[in-house]
């Protein structure tokens, strides 16, 4: 496995993002330090998933600026930024994105192959299922697992490499209320062990508040303050 | 609905337009092989047309009559004859022309054509010949040039027997001509009897001047009529001249002699049979030559012999009166005492005359010895002896002073001395003395010594007859002039012409049926394109499921708004009859490109399978429509598959937007496990009908679908299965993401495997090496040879000077006789109707397989025979278990027992043992064919000896391994025309390869992009991808290699020696074109930006 960086800290400074003459995201700022839980909520075009993605080094900004251990990592070269992202960033999307081809050890597995492997990342990804109690699906593949089993597969894959921030896009949009309750519990149960910051995108205000800090996103700028 | 139908045409018009395009290809590759074959067929029937003109029906014989033989107003007389062209001032020579002697009247058999000028140049001192270009370009002359022109001199009696004309100077007839027009190769200046693509070499010469000069005025060989109705044989006023015999009456009898001296066996045994039926009284003789007559040490040089019934008739009547009590005694205790010695002496009968007997100083008893030449199958002069008993001496008087029995000996009979004979064979003229020169002068030919018929035709008779003469006297209650004309009557009505050498041909009907070919060119490369058919139809079946699965959510929402499912089904099967329905027309335009292509192809860069750049462009509506309904049907049959499978995921799963519905449900597994054992029993059925009809394509065909179904179903079975990996890495993972649409990548590998079936398949049967062979030449000579190159004598004969001679000695030559007849090999499109056949001499016969043919078969009529196994099955399609028939020269049939050689020099022929060659074709006289084994020091010079000494001959030398090559030349060219189909299945399963690659990106743009987050970078998942496509494509090669190496052991038992190095050049080739069209494909689909697609919202 990659050697995983810790971190202390994320900063956003005065963010912009624009898609051509729409503006996105306007002056989002907001610092988290590493053992945070946030949930970011807002109405449908607020701009949750563009922060989210910005964040996570999917998208670059317009304007403003993210350091993340008081490093820009949006200054690395296309091939750092990916292995930056593989060791520092974690990701549940709302429709998991598993792949259909391969078994849930194998998926959860799939970080680790972007860059070398180490030698511990199958007994990681053992102790990740358990975690998430898919010991009996190993083999299984996506296609025969229930959509809560389906997003515990997500959660476990984007830990395997240690991820310093751990971010969530609609993790339980796609789930009832109990299994929601279920992957919630989990989510925290994990980030309690792993003490990393978790961001979670959500329309589900309980979730919401469960968390250790709540944000709201209108119009591509927060309405509460964002400093933890 | 059909709005709807039209909205998704528009909406959905890349998925619709590659479906409609791969019909079209479907469509153009199948329908436009079948143009092919139309091609090749009407252009044999155009080349046909245009080399006959209006000919209809032609009447040929081996020898020549008169025209008025013919009860026909409407007939062309031609003299057709093969000869050698020598052109002195460009020291050019061009051997097989044809040396038509015309009048004006044969050119109106093509309308176009205008009479070029067979007149005699006003200032010039030799006649006109008029060449066509192809001619030209062979001896590079122009108009006014001369020409010297070789032909086989017009003989009566056959060169091989006793006293054929065989010297070399005497057998060729020379002409010196003068060019006086050049015609085109078309129309009158392609005519030609043989059905053959290849350009004729054609010299007109006027057909008087060349009567003269063979001596044959008002005389011809063909007669050409355009009167539909076909000329029979009742339609001949046959007459004795007209086949060369002739009568001479006296007052109590009359003689039937041959112009050719020896009566031909037909005539002889007519003759007798006739007279025996008309009580006509006969009495055949056999007049032969001796070199001595020896007794007491005394000889007589160069005597008369007569062969007659010694025992009945006037002979015996003569014998009897002169034959004393005494003489009877002494005959008596001669022959006792020499029975005991020798039992094959028993008939040993002789009677001389008194001249001889008093010459040699015989008396009754004594031992005479004949010495007299035979001919060798080698058609050379032996000495043979025979002894015999004096049974009586004659006067010469009454039948023994008869010179009427005796045929004319050209060259002997009308010289004034003995020492002016002019004979073929040799004479020794110092034997001749004073006495044998004044019995010339008194007697001349009338014979010294007689011997009973039955000995005679013993010692003397050969193919070419047993009798010289039959004497005949008058019927009872008839006249001399009642008799003879009793016997000529039935005599001519007996006679068959097709037995004396007479052919009737219907030219046009047998040259167009010929043109039919021997090679179906439109089901050879139809039988090709099937492979490709599947090809393109699981191409289409995969795209019009992406195409279905794309719309899973309409499909979704269709049902779950009400539509029942046989309605949807009824649309998409609608909108893809549709789709493919103008992928059909559209494939109607490209078979007709496609077409032409192939022909362009074929007048060009693969000329050796065709020969002649002769190929015009035919399109027959047929074709088009089986092209057409053919690619439509399997193509419609391919969605209709598709469609079916819409019922099988539920309502939710397609509104959800689930895509994998083509895979089977639990309750269908049993039923598609029955159809996939179903379809391998039928593959197995197939192979095993396959090796019981001995059809090596059959076999071919079904063992490769058999292994390509069993490869794609364990790479099936492989892909599906959910076992974890053990070792985990990255290239696994990219091999591993094949499986997440099994169904395409099974068709991928299934498409790419077919076409590198079809070309490992085919590619192995190519020679990539010069073949080897234990002959350094193949030569043809354009006029026999009748003398052998293997002799100091012969070659003496055939003109080599001393030290060409020696030079020859190095070599040794095996002479083959020749028929005439069409080529059987693949350099003729034409179906041969009369194959070529070879006599092989005995040098030829002592090694295996040649041995076989000295076998005697015990039914008449039916000979052993080799041939080549490829002109045999491909272009006689001759059935292995059945005799091939041919006619002989008696217009009979011949069965001949097939062996076959693989490979051999021998692929334009069929080859019987000269023994047999001579019994069935008896007027073919000496050798135009030769095998030729030189040391490779000698082989230039050698080859130059040859062709200069015999350039009259039309001797012309071919590298014996220069002409396998040029056999294997057309193989490997054929290979490579259906290579370039397996090359198109290459196309076509990349082009699906890459297509599959691209749409699973497209479809997969959620996980990439998932990826992507997880810090794959873009060219690692570039590389992922790729490695994915080259995976599949590396399966699906390795399942059509070993396909095509299964398939090809099973049609011909073995691996042939393999091409290994054009078949991996070829392979490597298939394998970069699929790399560089997934690279595209990977290129173009990951060239938007991936991250996008995570956003939920």
């Amino acid at each position: 496995m990659n050697q995983t960086q810790p971190i202390s800290s994320l900063k956003v400074s005065n963010l912009s993002k624009d898609f051509g003459t729409v503006r996105v995201l306007r002056d989002v700022s907001f610092s988290f330090t590493a053992g945070i839980s946030v949930a970011i909520t807002g109405p449908s075009g607020s701009g949750k998933s563009t922060l989210l993605h910005v964040i996570g080094t999917l998208e670059k900004p317009s304007g403003g600026r993210v350091e993340i251990n008081d490093t820009d990592p949006f200054t690395l070269s296309e091939p750092e930024l990916a292995q930056y992202r593989n060791t520092v960033m974690g990701f549940v999307f709302q429709d998991h994105h598993l792949l259909p081809q391969y078994s849930v050890l194998e998926n959860v597995l799939v970080p680790t192959f972007a860059f070398k492997q180490g030698p511990d990342a199958p007994e990681r990804a053992h102790e990740l299922l358990k975690r998430v109690g898919l010991t009996h699906r190993l083999s299984h593949r996506p296609g025969e697992l229930s959509g809560g089993e389906r997003q515990r597969v997500a959660i476990a894959r984007a830990l395997i490499n240690q991820p310093g921030i751990l971010l969530c896009d609609e993790p339980t949009g796609n789930l009832d209320t109990d299994t929601s309750e279920t992957i919630a519990d989990l989510l925290f149960e994990l980030h309690s062990v792993e003490q990393n910051i978790l961001i979670v995108v959500t329309h589900n205000l309980t979730l919401a508040s469960r968390f250790q800090q709540h944000l709201q996103l209108s119009d591509g700028t927060f309405t509460s303050n964002g400093d933890a | 609905m059909r709005r709807f139908s039209w909205g998704s045409f528009r909406y959905f018009w890349q998925i619709h337009l590659t479906v409609a395009l791969c019909t079209a290809v479907a469509t153009g590759v199948l329908a436009g092989a079948l143009i092919v074959g139309d091609s090749v067929r009407g252009s044999l029937r155009s080349l046909t047309i245009e080399r006959l003109g209006a000919i209809q029906h032609a009447l040929l014989a081996d020898h020549f009559f008169q025209p008025a033989l013919l009860k026909r107003q409407q007939k062309v007389p031609a003299l057709l004859l093969n000869g050698t062209i020598v052109a002195p001032q460009t020291q050019t020579r061009a051997s097989k022309v044809n040396i038509l002697g015309v009048t004006d009247s044969f050119f109106t058999f093509w309308e176009e054509s205008n009479p070029p000028n067979l007149n005699k140049p006003a200032e010039q001192p030799f006649n006109a010949i008029v060449i066509n270009e192809t001619l030209q370009d062979e001896l590079n002359v122009q108009v006014g040039d001369t020409l010297l022109v070789n032909m086989s001199q017009a003989a009566d009696i056959h060169p091989e027997s006793f006293l054929g004309e065989r010297d070399a100077a005497k057998a060729i007839q020379s002409l010196r001509l003068i060019v006086s027009d050049i015609v085109p190769t078309e129309n009158a200046g392609r005519f030609s009897l043989r059905a053959h693509q290849s350009l004729p070499l054609n010299a007109f010469v006027a057909l008087s001047v060349l009567q003269k000069a063979l001596g044959q005025e008002d005389r011809v060989n063909a007669l050409f009529t355009t009167e539909t109705a076909p000329i029979s044989s009742d339609e001949l006023a046959l007459t004795l001249e007209a086949l060369g015999l002739n009568i001479q009456e006296r007052e109590t009898h009359f003689d039937l002699q041959s112009e050719q001296y020896l009566l031909k066996p037909i005539f002889s045994e007519t003759a007798l049979a006739v007279a025996a039926r008309n009580r006509i009284p006969t009495f055949p003789t056999l007049t032969y030559l001796a070199n001595t007559i020896t007794a007491n040490g005394k000889v007589i040089p160069y005597s008369t012999i007569v062969a007659l019934p010694t025992n009945a008739g006037k002979f015996a009547k003569l014998i009897n009166n002169y034959t004393t009590e005494a003489d009877q005694l002494a005959y008596q205790q001669a022959n006792k005492s020499l029975e005991s010695l020798d039992e094959s002496l028993q008939h040993h009968e002789i009677i001389l005359n008194a001249w001889a007997a008093t010459d040699l100083n015989a008396k009754i008893g004594d031992a005479i010895t004949l010495t007299y030449y035979n001919v060798s199958t080698a058609e050379e002069y032996t000495t043979a002896t025979a002894s015999f008993l004096l049974k009586g001496i004659l006067p010469i008087e009454g039948i023994a002073a008869d010179r009427g029995i005796i045929p004319t000996f050209p060259g002997i009979h009308d010289t004034a001395d003995m020492s002016e004979w002019e004979s073929p064979f040799p004479i020794d003229y110092t034997r001749i003395r004073s006495k044998d020169e004044a019995y010339w002068d008194e007697y001349g030919t009338t014979p010294k010594a007689f011997i009973p018929l039955a000995i005679g035709k013993q010692l003397w008779k050969n193919r070419f007859g047993d009798l010289t003469a039959i004497r005949m006297g008058i019927a009872p209650d008839a006249d001399i002039q009642a008799t003879r004309t009793i016997f000529e009557t039935e005599f001519l009505k007996d006679v068959q012409p097709e037995e004396v050498g007479f052919q009737f041909l219907s030219l046009q009907a047998d040259g167009l049926q010929a043109s039919a070919g021997a090679t179906d060119f439109g089901m050879l490369f139809s039988s090709l394109s099937a492979f490709i058919i599947i090809a393109v139809a699981l191409l289409v079946g995969m795209l019009f499921r992406i195409g279905v699965e794309q719309r899973s959510r309409e499909i979704g929402i269709l049902q779950a708004i009400g539509y029942p499912l046989t309605k949807i089904r009824r649309r998409f099967l609608y909108e893809g009859v549709i789709v493919a329905s103008t992928g059909g027309l559209l494939g109607c335009l490209l078979a007709i490109g496609y077409a032409q292509l192939m022909i362009f192809g074929l007048q060009t860069w693969w000329l050796p399978a065709i020969g002649t750049p002769f190929m015009e462009l035919h399109v027959s509506v047929w074709s088009l429509l089986i092209g057409a309904v053919i690619s439509l049907a399997v193509v419609i049959l391919s969605i209709r598959l598709t469609v079916h499978k819409l019922g099988k995921t539920s309502t939710v799963s397609l509104l959800a937007g689930k895509t994998d519905f083509v895979d089977a449900t639990a309750a269908d597994i049993p039923k598609t496990k029955r159809l996939r054992y179903l379809s391998w029993l039928a593959a197995a059925i197939g192979f095993g009908i396959g090796i019981w009809v001995e059809q090596p394509v059959v076999s071919l065909l079904f063992v490769a679908l058999l292994v390509i179904g069993i490869g794609s179903g364990v790479f099936d079975k492989w892909i599906k299965s959910q076992n974890v990996p053990k070792q985990l890495n990255r290239t696994r993972f990219a091999v591993r993401n094949a499986a997440r649409q099994p169904g395409r990548s099974k068709t991928c590998v299934t498409t790419v495997s077919i076409a590198c079936c079809i070309i490992v398949a085919v590619g192995a049967n190519r020679h990539d090496t010069t073949p080897e062979t234990e002959y350094a030449f193949v030569a043809e000579s354009t006029l026999p040879l009748h003398h052998s190159l293997n002799t100091s004598d012969g070659r003496f004969e055939l003109g080599f000077s001393e030290k060409d001679s020696e030079r020859l000695r190095a070599s040794d030559v095996i002479p083959f006789r020749v028929s005439p007849g069409e080529d059987v090999s693949c350099l003729n499109l034409y179906q041969p109707q009369k194959p070529q056949i070879l006599g092989a001499s005995d040098a030829m016969l002592d090694e295996f397989p040649w041995r076989k043919l000295k076998r005697v078969l015990s039914e008449i009529g039916r000979v052993p025979a080799i041939g080549d196994e490829k002109s045999l099955r491909w272009i006689l399609h001759h059935d292995p278990d059945d005799d091939f028939i041919v006619q002989d020269e008696f217009g009979k049939s011949l069965r001949l027992e097939l062996e076959t050689v693989v490979n051999s020099l021998f692929q334009s022929q069929l080859i019987i043992s000269e023994s047999n060659f001579t019994k069935y074709f008896p007027s073919q006289s000496g050798y135009q064919f030769f095998l030729i084994k030189t040391p490779s020091e000698l082989r230039e010079e050698t080859a130059q000896i040859l062709e200069k000494t015999l350039e009259d001959y039309g001797f012309d030398l071919m590298s014996a391994s220069a002409r396998l090559a040029n056999y294997r030349a057309v193989e490997n060219t054929y290979i490579s025309t259906f290579q370039s189909l397996g090359g198109l299945g290459v196309l076509l399963g990349t082009f699906g390869l890459a297509l599959v690659l691209f749409r699973n990106i497209i479809e997969r743009r959620g996980e990439l992009a998932t990826l992507r987050a997880f810090g794959f970078r873009r060219r690692l998942l570039s590389w992922m991808l790729f490695l994915e496509s080259c995976f599949l494509l590396t399966i699906g090669m390795l399942i059509g290699i070993v396909a095509g190496l299964a398939a090809i052991f099973a049609s011909q038992g073995h691996l042939p020696s393999f091409p290994w190095f054009s078949l991996t050049i070829t392979l490597l080739f298939i394998f970069g074109f699929g790399i560089i069209a997934n690279a595209v494909a990977v290129a173009m689909a990951l060239r938007s930006p991936l991250l996008t697609t995570l956003k939920s919202e």
